[in-house]
């Protein structure tokens, strides 16, 4: 009997001990690595270069650079190289995982004060970290240049102030563009490039492709409908722009209070197209899908940022000359990634003056040419670039009252735009059940947009 | 008697070697109560909380998370998902896992035998971020051999990965074939560890193989199966990492994300920087995963009697 009771209790027990084990075991927080955790990209200085009187001082000092874009370290090393011309005691390490990975680490090393002495992301994202002061005020010489006079769009100003204050130095934008095969176009008899959503939907009708079974074979445009992250609804914002629409809207303006807004009459309308081309075959979710599908000729048409030129040069060569790019028509939203110095960094003010160095038009220039990011700075002459990298035109040629919207500072809207996405996704799936049936989009989307405000009243943000 | 009557009857030499033996797991026990037990006891304190992940704690909710947890669709939907891949991850994998142990520890033995538990013992020393990637491209809709195979009987491809209830059944799928194997592995050394003579009786008796099976050796393998059953449980509800990987690849490859309890308490957390709201939802997936766990051992030591 005693036995039997003690038997019982050390089953609970076990029970207990095991569940406590299980539910530590599940998703692990993102690594909290140190500085250290970087890929080295530490040179030689070149022969006969001496130190330069500067804040890096002549002591050995390694500069961790951190983003969340790998297709830009390149950019970062050869800056480093350059440094190192006139800082030969520096060294730099330059580290970037995807998008996602990267604020999960900034998470957890910033608090923990591990983080990289140079971190690369959006003033918005990072604006609960200098709620806390973990980020390094902008010295105000860098502040006196981002504010400057045409030094850089009023947008990207914009969207680095947080709190009536500037917040890092911008280094590059991600504007959109419409990329379109070339010779597709002249195939289906379309002369002109897209020059509305009703363009790229009646193009898509002409320029799908379809094999004898009736299967798609090569989308007409390829939307984006799937995916984890906000990135179904930033593509969803930037169509609905060209409507005159924005997913959230701040009203009045300046007054820090927002509301749904993709539920509107435009908002429908775009749900409707995406729902139209799907429902006839133009596009599905089956098939390859963006950047991907565009560099194997699975579709025609899509939009994405300036780093697919990039891609397409090493991944796709053959493509080159084959496609073009265009401006969206009406607008596009602008996200500005910054440079910025924790609050405890070690080497604080080297890192500002290698910041400093990263603002030079020849590293800003460099970073496009290698990366295919878009530099931050307005001033810098695009003539000479223009002219040998003809498919940025899309990119740096926009019509007159082209309108730039930048993400809302409210450190919320992250939230709201992932679950927008995650809706969409499911949305775009039952593309069957809402063909034709407006009433029924028009549900839908209200009752996104009420989850979207109850998330803006739950942090005092809403202005309906 | 009293409960510690026959512990005060334990010789001078026994309790030598006992308390050696506990001195010996004391670091451990340390370690598991500071990296285990206190963060956990920790969650629960931040679930009564309005608890940035950055900020301290702001506020006193008291139960306002987990009720406002229970109206939140993006839960109740990740709960009913984690529920049916447990359920269903559990009983594949437990199934398959018997009917392979039961080959290999009786019918299929020596180097071949051996050579085919390694085989299926394979998928789980790999690590899953590599073995999801890989299934990514065999649930491929257009090129994925999973399609290619079905077609040779005639059936129609299937949108594994973006189709919405198709992505559930693949990743179940992907994790069956994870798990089976260590399944099998535990279930083979419950098999061998019972004597032979008990299914020799039976045999004698004049009872088939199937008789054998089912009235002799999976009784006495009850244990077993229920140890099995408890540790394939909690490893499915805390099911994310195949989740995470299917979906991740953004810029071109369909994949629908599956949406699941870790997934979203990990969103929460550390995307949307509400950790108190997201402890609420660890202590929801504790509780439940507790219960279920408890039912099990009930259910061991009701099979025990």
């Amino acid at each position: 009997m005693e036995l039997s009771r003690f038997t019982k209790k050390l089953a609970t027990g076990a029970a207990v001990l095991l569940t406590v084990a299980a539910c530590q075991g599940g998703a692990s927080p993102a690594p909290t690595g140190g500085g250290g955790a970087s890929a080295g990209t530490g040179t030689t200085a070149p022969g006969g270069t001496t130190a330069a009187s500067n804040a890096c001082g002549t002591d050995p000092i390694t500069l961790n650079i951190w983003g969340g874009y790998p297709e830009i370290d390149p950019a970062y090393k050869q800056a480093g190289e350059d440094f190192k011309k006139t800082h030969p005691n520096v060294d730099f390490t330059v580290f970037s995982t995807d998008l996602r990975g990267f604020e999960q680490k900034l998470t957890t090393a910033l608090p923990s004060k591990t983080a990289g002495e140079v971190v690369i992301r959006t003033t918005n994202f990072l604006s609960r970290f200098i709620d806390q002061g973990l980020l390094d005020k902008l010295p105000d010489d860098i502040k006196t240049a981002v504010r400057a006079d045409g030094a850089y769009a009023p947008e990207v100003v914009k969207d680095n102030t947080y709190k009536d204050d500037i917040w890092g130095m911008p280094i590059f934008t991600g504007g959109t563009g419409i990329y379109y095969n070339t010779d597709d176009y002249a195939a289906a008899g379309i002369t002109n490039p897209p020059a509305s959503i009703e363009d790229l939907a009646a193009n898509a009708a002409k320029l799908a492709v379809k094999d004898a079974s009736g299967t798609l074979t090569r989308s007409g445009w390829s939307l984006r409908l799937s995916g984890q992250g906000s990135g179904v609804a930033e593509k969803f914002w930037i169509l609905l722009i060209q409507k005159g629409k924005t997913l959230i809207r701040e009203t009045p303006e300046g007054s820090g209070k927002w509301v749904a807004e993709y539920n509107s009459p435009e908002g429908q309308a775009l749900f409707q197209t995406y729902v139209d081309i799907l429902k006839n075959g133009y596009d599905t979710e089956t098939i390859d899908a963006d950047a991907k599908a565009f560099e194997t000729h699975q579709t025609s048409q899509f939009l994405r940022e300036s780093w697919v030129i990039n891609e397409i040069a090493t991944t796709a060569p053959d493509l080159v000359g084959h496609y073009a790019t265009v401006s969206p028509p009406v607008g596009d939203i602008l996200t500005t990634e910054s440079m910025f110095v924790p609050a405890d960094a070690a080497n604080k003010d080297c890192a500002w003056d290698f910041i400093r160095f990263m603002r030079e038009p020849a590293q800003q220039q460099n970073l496009t040419k290698v990366s295919g990011w878009l530099f931050a700075r307005k001033d810098v002459d695009l003539t000479d670039f223009l002219a040998a990298n003809p498919t940025y035109e899309g990119f740096l040629k926009h019509p007159d009252n082209y309108q730039l919207y930048v993400t809302p500072p409210i450190p919320e809207f992250d939230e709201i735009e992932t679950k927008l996405a995650t809706h969409l996704v499911d949305g775009y799936a039952d593309f069957e059940n809402l063909a034709g049936k407006p009433d029924a989009i028009k549900a839908l989307l209200d009752g996104w947009a009420n989850e979207t405000n109850d998330i803006l009243k739950a942090n005092g943000h809403y202005g309906g | 008697m009293h409960p510690l009557a026959a512990v005060r009857g334990v010789p001078r030499r026994t309790w030598l070697r006992w308390r050696f033996a506990y001195l010996v797991l004391l670091p451990t026990l340390i370690l598991f109560t500071y990296l285990r037990v206190f963060p956990t006891a920790w969650a629960f304190v931040m679930s009564f909380f309005e608890w940035g992940l950055v900020k301290p704690a702001e506020r006193f909710v008291g139960f306002d998370n987990y009720t406002t947890l229970l109206s939140d669709k993006n839960f109740t939907t990740a709960l009913l998902n984690t529920t049916i891949f447990a359920f269903a991850t559990t009983i594949f994998s437990v199934i398959l896992a018997i009917a392979l142990a039961a080959v290999l520890a009786r019918v299929v033995r020596g180097r071949t035998g051996g050579l085919l538990e390694l085989l299926y013992f394979a998928p789980v020393l790999v690590p899953m971020v590599p073995v999801t990637l890989g299934w990514r491209e065999i649930f491929n809709y257009n090129h994925g051999v999973l399609n290619a195979f079905l077609g040779i009987f005639g059936i129609t491809r299937v949108p594994w990965l973006s189709d919405p209830n198709m992505a559930l059944v693949a990743v179940i799928i992907l994790s069956v074939w994870k798990q089976v194997g260590y399944n099998m592995i535990i279930l083979i050394v419950g098999m061998r560890a019972i004597p032979r003579v008990y299914e020799e009786a039976a045999a004698v008796d004049g009872a088939s193989a199937w008789q054998r099976f089912r009235h002799v050796t999976m009784p006495l393998l009850a244990p077993v199966t229920l140890f099995v059953i408890v540790i394939t449980t909690i490893a499915s509800y805390n099911v994310f990492t195949q989740v995470y990987v299917l979906a991740s690849d953004v810029q071109g490859a369909p994949g629908r994300l599956v949406p699941v309890i870790v997934y979203d308490l990990f969103q929460n957390g550390f995307r949307f920087f509400k950790m108190g709201y997201a402890s609420a939802e660890a202590v929801y997936l504790f509780l439940i995963i507790l219960v279920l766990t408890l039912i099990q051992f009930r259910f061991l030591r009701g099979s025990r009697a």
